[in-house]
């Protein structure tokens, strides 16, 4: 009995690890750099990842609060930023670190500037198509 | 005659008035969905078709307003060199140009490509998409309409208005098209060459470019280069849907709320007056009871025809609710309806077993 409580307690204390509360400001030490796009004389910025932000976020489960951004009502694509959408990142209040795309395990129904608790496994991205960090297998807590 | 017949010829206003009360029922359930539906989906689903429009300098909604939905007019021209660089932008998947200004009797004219088309499911029933300058094709219902049809010859006019001035050069039905949006279904299409025939332009321009990005995430991305971008303006339509979202919602809550009141006082009043009806066929129930009638083939007999009617009225409700706007009712209004019919029908059936 004292043996399966204590095993018990120990899954619980893993679980708690597991899902450790990310800090958007914890985000802000990412680093990009611009990539010059000569088709259309663009530039557009890409992530660079030091060891430690992949030995820390890259693949593990985190849990962060923001607002969701609506990018398809339909198909259920939703993003979550640290500010409202009328001050998020692309209305130049922010950098691109400060919003990250979601991608949910089941369908959910969401409305712009709704507060969420998410929680998911960590994906760095390094193409400049995507932004910096995908939440997959996202859960909202 | 046998009774069920007799009950139909005898009760034909009371029968009338419970079919009426189960439609209304219905419909009020059916209501704070139905609205809901109306003020966003079917403009947020046509919305989500296009992650963004890019056009001449100006306000965001009247972008979107125009080249979807041709409620607006443009914000004003923007150079093919505009719609060549986002066709090659590495996170565009698919750019359509949209020339817009003109109008044949009153119905916008659409300059556009070939990808406009399948784009947005529009299907060609009859003849050919156009593919030079001159060539028009639109809806089977809007063709039948202006009573033109394949071959038929048309003039175009500035702006939104039939009185304004018109073009010299005429306009030649090519095709009979098939569309699935009302936006669709009343316009004409041509090659954005026509535009720039007819207004004799010696640059060549359009009014917007739609775009379809490689991923959802690009809209996040894009806002950043459209501002370095000097005259373009880009409207992201689910943004802008998401803040009228975001605006209307408390008027959508406060309506439910309401609805979902005033469907609950109707569900009484129907249930109540059901109910009633058993007062009014006491004398035959007491027959029935006399020959030996069991409660079944009495209540059958007496009530059978509210049943039938009770059905219809909350069937034809969620048909035509279908009909007009496309919603079948959700698993808590089919559960609110058989609670009615069971409420109902169960009350009858209570007081005929203590008679």
């Amino acid at each position: 009995m004292r043996k399966g409580l204590t095993i018990a307690l120990l899954c619980l204390g893993f679980c708690g690890i597991a899902q450790e509360r990310l800090q958007w400001s914890g985000l802000e030490q990412i680093d990009f750099t611009e990539v010059y796009d000569k088709g259309t004389a663009s530039w557009l910025q890409v992530p660079q990842w030091t060891l430690e932000q992949k030995a820390n976020w890259d693949g593990k489960q985190w849990q962060i609060t923001g607002y969701a951004i609506v990018l398809d009502p339909v198909d259920h694509v939703y993003a979550i930023s640290a500010f409202p959408f009328s001050s998020c990142f692309f209305c130049g209040a922010a950098g691109p670190e400060s919003v990250m795309e979601l991608e949910f395990k089941r369908p959910v129904n969401l409305i712009t500037d709704q507060v969420i608790t998410v929680i998911g496994t960590l994906d760095l991205n390094t193409s400049p198509e995507q932004l910096p960090i995908t939440l997959v297998g996202a859960e909202i807590k | 005659m046998s009774l069920w017949l007799l009950q139909w010829k005898r009760k034909w206003a009371t029968l009338f008035i419970v079919c009426l009360l189960a439609f209304i029922t219905g419909v009020f359930i059916k209501a704070p969905r139905a609205l809901e539906h109306y003020i966003f989906h079917q403009w947020e689903e046509s919305a989500s078709q296009i992650d963004l429009i890019v056009g001449y300098k100006g306000s965001p909604i009247q972008i979107v307003a125009s080249t979807l939905y041709r409620l607006e007019n443009p914000t004003g021209n923007i150079p093919a060199a505009t719609y060549e660089f986002w066709r090659e932008h590495p996170l565009v998947e698919l750019a359509t140009p949209i020339a817009l200004g003109d109008n044949v009797q009153g119905h916008p004219l659409v300059g556009t490509d070939s990808s406009y088309y399948p784009w947005f499911g529009i299907l060609l029933k009859e003849g050919h998409f156009p593919s030079i300058s001159g060539e028009v094709v639109l809806d089977a219902a809007l063709a039948d309409q202006l009573k033109v049809g394949i071959g038929a010859s048309l003039t175009s006019a500035h702006g939104s208005d039939s009185r304004g001035e018109s073009h010299e050069h005429p306009l030649k039905v090519v095709g009979i098209l098939e569309a699935k949006r009302s936006a669709d279904q009343s316009a004409l299409f041509t090659v954005p060459q026509t535009y720039w025939t007819s207004h004799h332009s010696v640059e060549q321009s359009y009014t917007s470019v739609m775009l379809k990005l490689k991923s959802k995430a690009a809209m996040l991305i894009l806002p950043n280069i459209i501002s370095e971008r000097p005259d373009e303006q880009g409207a992201f339509p689910v943004f802008i849907f998401g803040q009228l979202q975001k605006q209307w919602q408390p008027t959508i809550d406060q309506s439910t709320r309401w609805s979902w009141i005033i469907a609950a006082g109707v569900i009484l009043l129907f249930i109540t007056y059901i109910s009633n009806m058993y007062h009014s066929e006491l004398n035959t129930i007491a027959f029935l009871r006399n020959h030996h009638g069991n409660t079944a083939s009495i209540f059958i007999q007496v009530f059978g025809n509210v049943v039938v009617l009770m059905l219809l009225g909350l069937f034809l409700s969620v048909m035509i609710i279908q009909g007009m706007i496309g919603v079948l009712p959700v698993v808590e209004e089919w559960t609110a309806m058989l609670l009615t019919v069971v409420l109902g029908l169960g009350l009858l059936w209570i007081k005929l077993r203590k008679s």
